[in-house]
């Protein structure tokens, strides 16, 4: 009987103990950020892209399967109405060489697309992305209308986890000062990034660049 | 029975807990399928919501994968193990409510923390609280508890939503876990009062099923007895009712032997006279005794008759026997006390061959008492007759015993049969002729009846042929 008690016990025990190895190593998962970006601190010269006129320009790139970037984009959603007006952004979608367009366009495509103020761009082989240096799905940039650097990281506090995070506050604030011009943060606001590689890190060690 | 008070409490507790048991041994299954049921679930969502990570263009299982498949197992796999295997168990619901509460942040974490998936948590509650015990649901929200309070220090955006939050968020959250905790918790109280109210009623329902049977036992035994009483009370009467009619032919059969007798005397002086002869007229002696023998036959034959009447018969079986010689035999008991009293007395029977199945001691009684009932009732009539008639109906045989009487009154009929029912003075009859004979004759699947269309009294027996029966030869 009591053999027996003990052996219920151990198992207990070890299965206890599994469940929390499991939810452990997924909350760190959740937790571990992608590779941050090194971006310049003025509007990248060598982009197609066009900074808009008077108003902030917010970019964010995105692979297009990612799932934690439902997320990103989620929050993208919840901000853009807080910062009409004042601001507008492009969503730029990684493609790479050998996938086709229809990949690209998927779920997330449709998303960003359903967003106001937003326009979903396709960037063939990450040209974009390394104009900007984006690694990491969900990385997104604010520019001033003057082009300057004023934020970079994600808008996610965790992987695929919607909710208030430090980058939506970081770039709230600065569109809540009364002269955003004169960008009072001595500091570039700077946050992790949780999202899939936009990266082949194989490729990239061989060719340096996204393909 | 009054109920010893502490022996009452034991069954009632006794009751109360294997029902107890018996309501965790329903949910616990349901809840083993419900737990493989979220394991699969999972698994879909990992799927459908993050079923890759990438890095460039290459994709590779995402992690999510892996702990919808194994997270989501271990979680399945040993509470349903536990239940299937052991129904009912204390253990079984408190690993359960331990996995229920788990499979939820499992779900909020595979969904991208949607605050929808929340919504789990209250259901599984409510779930939980099928078992009627508040262990599981404080395991539950301690557990949520704790989640809060960890997830909430460390990252607390994947459980509030928000960047960063006092401690005391954890307990909001609590604390409507609690709000339901609370309402349900009141529905296990009044479920165990029902409980433990339906557990006194079925030990009461128990004992007064125990009661009833214990009753209807003492009173079958009782009517048992009584029936014991009432058959030996019945054969006393049957038998009482034949020597009743066996009494009142002791005249009559007084008479019967002693007419042979007196025949016997007169020969035997007219053999002694023979005998002084000179001449012995052998040829007159031998005549002389042949009557001898015949007459010495008859009484032996009246009391051979008497011997059989009175012995008793109930436990013969049916025997072929022919109707002639139970008529003969019922008849030679009273056809010379019939003729002394006037009453002329007839038998008709085309076929003497003819058999029914039958005892033939309890016909004779029958017939006897027929044949009694008619003399009693003719004897004081200007004409004085009884006629017995035998004719063959198909399969039956029938016997009318007709006499000179005008019939019954129609109020008379309804009672004859019916057991110490006579209209004969105080002291001259039982009253159980008629309803024994009646019985007799339904022992023998026969009828015995008056017949209304008869202008004078007229009972008939109808018995069944002997080759209809199979019954062994006699």
């Amino acid at each position: 009987m009591k053999k027996r008690k003990l052996s219920t016990l151990l198992i207990f025990l070890g299965w206890f103990m599994a469940i929390g190895f499991g939810f452990t190593r997924i909350y760190n998962y959740a937790n571990i950020p992608g590779k941050p970006a090194q971006a310049l601190l003025q509007w990248p010269q060598g982009t197609t892209l066009s900074s808009f006129k008077d108003l902030a320009t917010l970019v964010m790139f995105v692979h297009p399967h990612c799932p934690c970037s439902e997320a990103s984009l989620g929050e993208l959603e919840k901000l853009m109405p807080r910062i009409l007006g004042k601001a507008k952004s492009y969503v730029v979608f990684y493609k790479p060489q050998n996938k086709t367009k229809e990949w690209v366009q998927d779920s997330l495509w449709k998303k960003a697309q359903s967003i106001p103020n937003v326009t979903a761009l396709i960037d063939e082989t990450g040209i974009e992305a390394s104009q900007f240096d984006a690694k990491t799905s969900g990385q997104t940039f604010l520019y001033s209308s003057e082009g300057n650097l004023l934020f970079q990281g994600g808008i996610t506090a965790q992987r695929g986890h919607m909710g208030d995070n430090d980058g939506q506050l970081a770039i709230l604030s600065y569109f809540k000062l009364k002269n955003p011009k004169q960008n009072p943060l001595r500091e570039i606001a700077q946050t992790p990034v949780f999202g899939c590689s936009l990266r082949n890190p194989e490729r990239a060690k061989t060719s340096g660049t996204y393909d | 029975m009054i109920n010893n008070p502490p022996d009452f409490k034991s069954r009632v507790e006794k009751v109360y807990k294997e029902r107890f048991r018996a309501i965790a041994s329903t949910i616990d299954p349901l809840f083993g399928y419900l737990l493989l049921f979220q394991w699969f679930v999972g698994v879909l969502f990992a799927l459908t919501i993050s079923p890759l990570t990438w890095e460039g263009d290459v994709g590779k299982v995402h992690l999510h994968v892996y702990t919808a498949v194994f997270l989501g197992g271990a979680l399945a796999l040993y509470p349903a193990f536990l239940v299937f295997s052991n129904p009912g168990a204390p253990l079984n619901r408190m690993v359960i409510s331990f996995a229920q509460i788990l499979f939820s942040v499992l779900f909020i974490h595979l969904t991208g923390g949607r605050i929808e998936t929340h919504f789990h948590i209250f259901g599984s509650l409510a779930f939980l609280a099928f078992y009627k015990d508040w262990r599981p649901l404080a395991i539950a929200t301690i557990i949520t508890t704790l989640d809060h309070l960890v997830r909430g220090f460390y990252w607390p955006q994947s459980v509030y939503g928000v960047l960063s939050s006092s401690p005391w968020r954890a307990f909001e959250h609590a604390g409507w876990v609690l709000f339901e905790d609370m309402i349900l918790l009141y529905s296990i109280r009044v479920g165990l009062r029902d409980l433990r109210t339906h557990s006194e009623t079925h030990v009461k329902l128990e004992e007064t099923i125990l009661n009833i049977e214990e009753k209807v036992h003492e009173r079958t035994k009782q009517l048992q007895d009584s029936q014991k009483t009432v058959m030996t009370q019945q054969q006393a009467l049957i038998s009482s009712a034949k020597m009743s009619a066996l009494g009142e032919m002791a005249g009559g059969i007084a008479h019967e032997i002693n007419t042979p007798l007196a025949s016997i005397r007169n020969i035997s002086s007219q053999i002694e006279e023979v005998v002084d002869d000179e001449v012995l007229d052998r040829q007159l002696v031998k005549e002389m005794a042949l009557k001898l023998v015949k007459t010495t036959d008859r009484i032996g034959k009246i009391v051979q008759g008497m011997r059989a009447f009175s012995r008793e018969s109930t436990s013969d079986s049916l025997r072929p026997t022919l109707v002639q010689q139970i008529i003969e035999e019922t008849l030679g008991f009273c056809q010379e006390r019939f003729s002394g009293h006037g009453i002329e007395i007839s038998f008709e029977n085309k076929n003497p061959h003819l058999k029914i199945a039958a005892r033939a001691t309890e016909i004779s009684q029958v017939l006897l008492n027929l044949l009694n009932n008619s003399h009693d009732a003719v004897m004081n009539l200007p004409e004085k007759w009884i006629r017995i008639a035998v004719t063959e109906r198909d399969k039956n045989v029938e016997i009318r015993i007709t006499d000179s009487g005008k019939g019954i009154p129609v109020e008379v009929q309804k009672k004859i049969f019916q057991p110490f029912f006579t209209t004969k003075p105080v002291g001259s009859g039982t009253g159980l002729g008629l309803s024994i004979s009646l019985g007799i004759i339904r022992g023998h699947k026969g009828e015995l009846r008056l017949d209304n269309n008869s202008s004078n009294t007229c009972f008939v027996i109808q018995l069944i042929k002997s080759e209809e029966l199979s019954i062994p030869a006699a």
